[in-house]
């Protein structure tokens, strides 16, 4: 019988080990190691399976002239090997170059990167430029989770042929965005340095643009937001000795006379009951994860910015214990196999009561979404045990998704809703409360859902009660939340602003680019100045419908609607005139830019707080010869003063406008990719270090509580 | 020439304006709320008016920086578009 040779190309390298598990007769593939590069050789009846990997991108997009890096506008591109276009990509070379070798001799060649456009178009470029075009006759290996079984037959069930639509959907969409970004990104950066006043990296693109241009605006609503007054009517009843709050028909009382009227005609009154309302609430259970909503959950009860969800939903999902993250999907259809998942989970000592509750009630069927993905499921747990101890945030996500998913089979929440109404003359309160008569999936989703019940006292209808206290209190109207990661992100998926894979990693560049800073999300200059320029002479680049209907262009090329070349001919009619008016204005925008990033540059740099020795200026320094970043003093010279604090040494600082509650010096943040912001007080943390030297013992950066050290959530 | 703007001294872009844009805007806000506040209030003051809003913390910074400029250039409400 003749043998067949089968080349596998996964994302990852972690992937790539467990498909070869999945799929090795034995399940202990050889792991073989060439310049550093591992792949996998299968053992299969008389057939030889290899499995490589890549490591995300191996090709990528680069002018096809190899002209300056600073040169624009740039109309031409062209696909090449990613080491040859980013020095920081090097060691890809051995990647591509292992490839190419592996790839001799074999008969089948098979795409086993993720179920989406950037793993369509990952495994299509490797095959068409490191496997000679075997991308026309290679087949699509398509699985959700990767657990052994699901692996197993998806090798044994693959597509005929890979899924060129998806892949073209993302060919365009990185085409795009390079020629926008470069063209854009160029100009600005080179408009600014050639004002000769240093060096700044300034960029835009098709999705950056318009999700800073939401950034600004909110800015804007809250700089230029006039507050108005009202009134609150501050109530409360006695009842067998208990005091219970109510409200006032009228919410917000517009004039202070009306207010007090309210107050000096109601207070010292019985307040006779007019009305008993009840009503029964039922409340759904919440929908399965997708990405986005994973992104927000995690974001309000744990604090982690999306790119971080994301990143360790990705680790949750190479260890087969969530099925794939990057997904749009509400829904859980039947073939997941919710018995054996729900089987699985029973075995996890915390979840073991819920789960045979869910088995228990009988008939499974979960709460679907209205979120569709072509390719993938909701979010959802495997019930694989784990093959080692979790970190902190692993298990804490792991938790969220189990919960989720239990949640989705149980019943609604039952309250009992109860209104009282209490009138004097003309006037009207409300005494509300709830009571929570079935649990439902509330008691699967703890901690994640509060359980509060309010109760009402036993009133009935023209019984009286005598007014506790009354008083009007004095607001004022509030501005518009500022934006955070979460809700950004939101903004960004409501807006059809990017892709799902895409939007976290965007919101971490406007941080790195000095656009936007904190948590809770605040402009700089530079990012008002760019967003003003670009609405003023490229105000497409701002417009969150431009992109949005790029995005459905795209989907159209995704869908078998759409002609790649077609989508970028039209994207790109719009950027050219935009380019032309924008260097027309070069030397213009050059010099109002250059301003603002020297401007900036020292804002960065320069503490609010005085130094406590001499009153001057405190900055940032850099020591020339060891590189380490310090507090110092601007008073050095003039005055002599050696006033110094430590600073963390690694990601980027940012000052922030918090002062520290136990000294009130300025607090900073240490950004870095992949790990939460620290934010700490230099003063507090170099007392720390100093008292702790002194008693011989070094601390610890998470030792230091109460304003030196925190990491922000 | 012109001087700029009154409040903040930037170039006015804008011939014919007196004030820059974020300004402009800033002030076209406070006038506009002024009557809210006197309905709500019954009597007030604009120079309470401009004091009360400058010291809250609702209050947008550039609206806060033309209260503040208006408080210290009465004579400039006047000029107000009421």
């Amino acid at each position: 019988m003749e043998q067949i040779k089968t080349l596998i190309i996964c994302e990852k390298p972690d992937a790539a080990g467990r498909v070869a598990r999945a799929i090795d007769e034995n399940g202990s593939p050889r792991r073989r190691d060439a310049r550093g590069v591992p792949f996998f050789e299968c053992a299969r009846k008389n057939d030889t399976v290899i499995v490589c990997s890549a490591l995300g991108h191996l090709y990528s997009i680069d002018s096809k002239s190899r002209g300056s890096r600073q040169w624009y506008p740039v109309w031409d591109c062209t696909w090449k090997p990613k080491h040859e276009i980013e020095k920081k990509s090097a060691r890809l070379a051995n990647w591509i170059d292992v490839i190419k070798s592996v790839s001799k001799d074999v008969d089948q060649f098979v795409n086993a990167c993720d179920i989406d456009v950037e793993g369509s178009l990952i495994g299509l470029s490797i095959l068409q430029y490191a496997c000679h075009g075997a991308h026309l006759g290679a087949r699509r290996m398509t699985f959700s989770t990767m657990t052994e079984k699901e692996l197993k037959t998806a090798f044994s069930n693959m597509m005929p042929r890979l899924d060129f639509a998806t892949a073209e959907a993302g060919r365009c969409r990185h085409e795009l965005d390079w020629l926008y970004g470069i063209n854009l990104s160029r100009l600005l950066t080179q408009a600014s340095l050639k004002q000769g006043r240093g060096y700044a990296t300034l960029s835009t693109g098709r999705v950056q643009g318009p999700t800073l241009g939401f950034v600004v605006a909110r800015e804007e609503e809250i700089e230029f937001f006039v507050p108005s007054p009202f009134w609150l009517i501050d109530a409360s009843i006695k009842h067998d000795g208990r005091i219970f709050q109510i409200e006032y028909a009228e919410d917000r009382v517009p004039t202070l006379e009306q207010a007090d009227r309210i107050v000096r005609e109601c207070n010292g009154q019985l307040l006779e009951v007019s009305n008993v309302e009840t009503r029964h609430n039922r409340q759904s259970p919440p929908f399965p994860f997708d990405l986005s909503s994973l992104q927000a959950e995690a974001y309000r009860h744990f604090g982690y910015s999306p790119s971080r969800t994301l990143a360790i939903a990705e680790k949750l999902y190479l260890e087969a214990l969530i099925s794939y993250p990057r997904t749009s999907s509400q829904k859980l259809p039947p073939d997941i196999g919710y018995v054996e998942i729900l089987k699985g989970i029973e075995s996890r000592r915390n979840y073991a009561g819920l789960v045979r509750t869910v088995i228990g009630a009988g008939g499974l069927r979960p709460i679907q979404g209205p979120k569709e993905d072509p390719a993938h499921p909701a979010i959802y747990p495997t019930g694989q045990p784990t093959t080692r101890p979790l970190s902190g945030q692993e298990e804490k996500l792991l938790d969220i998704i189990v919960r989720r998913f239990l949640a989705a089979f149980a019943k609604d929440c039952l309250r009992l809703s109860s209104t009282i109404i209490l009138t004097t003359g003309s006037h009207r309160f409300f005494l509300r409360g709830s009571q929570i008569l079935e649990p439902g999936w509330t008691e699967f989703y703890q901690p994640y859902v509060r359980q509060e019940s309010q109760e009402v006292p036993p009133l009935s209808v023209g019984e009286k009660v005598p007014l506790h206290s009354i008083r009007s209190l004095e607001k004022f109207t509030q501005p518009p939340p500022r934006f955070n990661p979460g809700s950004l992100l939101r903004k960004m998926e409501e807006e059809n602003i990017g892709t799902k894979a895409t939007r976290a990693e965007i919101i971490e560049i406007l941080y790195r680019r000095g656009y936007i800073k904190e948590t809770r999300i605040r402009t700089t200059p530079l990012a008002v100045l760019v967003t003003e320029l670009l609405r003023k002479y490229c105000p497409l680049i701002v417009d969150p419908g431009f992109t949005a209907k790029i995005e459905t262009l795209m989907d159209g090329i995704q869908q078998g609607s759409m002609i790649r070349r077609h989508v970028l001919v039209e994207s790109l009619s719009y950027l050219r005139p935009a380019m032309l008016e924008l260097m027309e204005r070069e030397q213009d925008l050059g010099a109002g830019l250059s301003e603002v990033v020297v401007a900036q540059r020292v804002a960065e740099l320069t503490f609010d707080s005085a130094c406590p020795q001499c009153g001057s200026v405190l900055k940032i320094v850099r020591n020339r010869k060891s590189g380490k970043r310090f507090v110092g003093c601007s008073g050095k010279w003039e005055k002599g003063c050696g006033y110094s604090l430590p600073l963390p040494q690694f990601g980027t600082i940012s000052l922030l406008r918090r002062k520290c509650k136990v000294c009130g010096f300025q607090m900073i943040q240490a950004r870095s990719r992949g790990r939460r912001p620290l934010v700490s007080c230099p003063r507090c943390y170099a007392q720390k270090v100093n008292s702790s030297t002194l008693k011989g013992i070094r601390p610890k950066a998470t030792e230091v509580q109460s304003g030196a050290v925190t990491r922000a959530m | 020439m012109s001087e700029g703007c009154p409040v903040c001294k930037k170039v006015v872009e804008e011939s014919g304006q007196e004030y820059c844009s974020s300004h402009d805007k800033a002030l076209a806000g406070l006038r506009g709320a002024y009557l809210t506040w006197l309905k709500a209030y019954g009597k007030l003051g604009f120079k309470d008016y401009l004091e009360r809003v400058s010291r809250l913390p609702e209050t947008g910074e550039r609206v806060k920086e033309a209260a503040k400029f208006l408080a210290q250039h009465p004579e400039r409400w006047n000029k107000s578009k009421l």
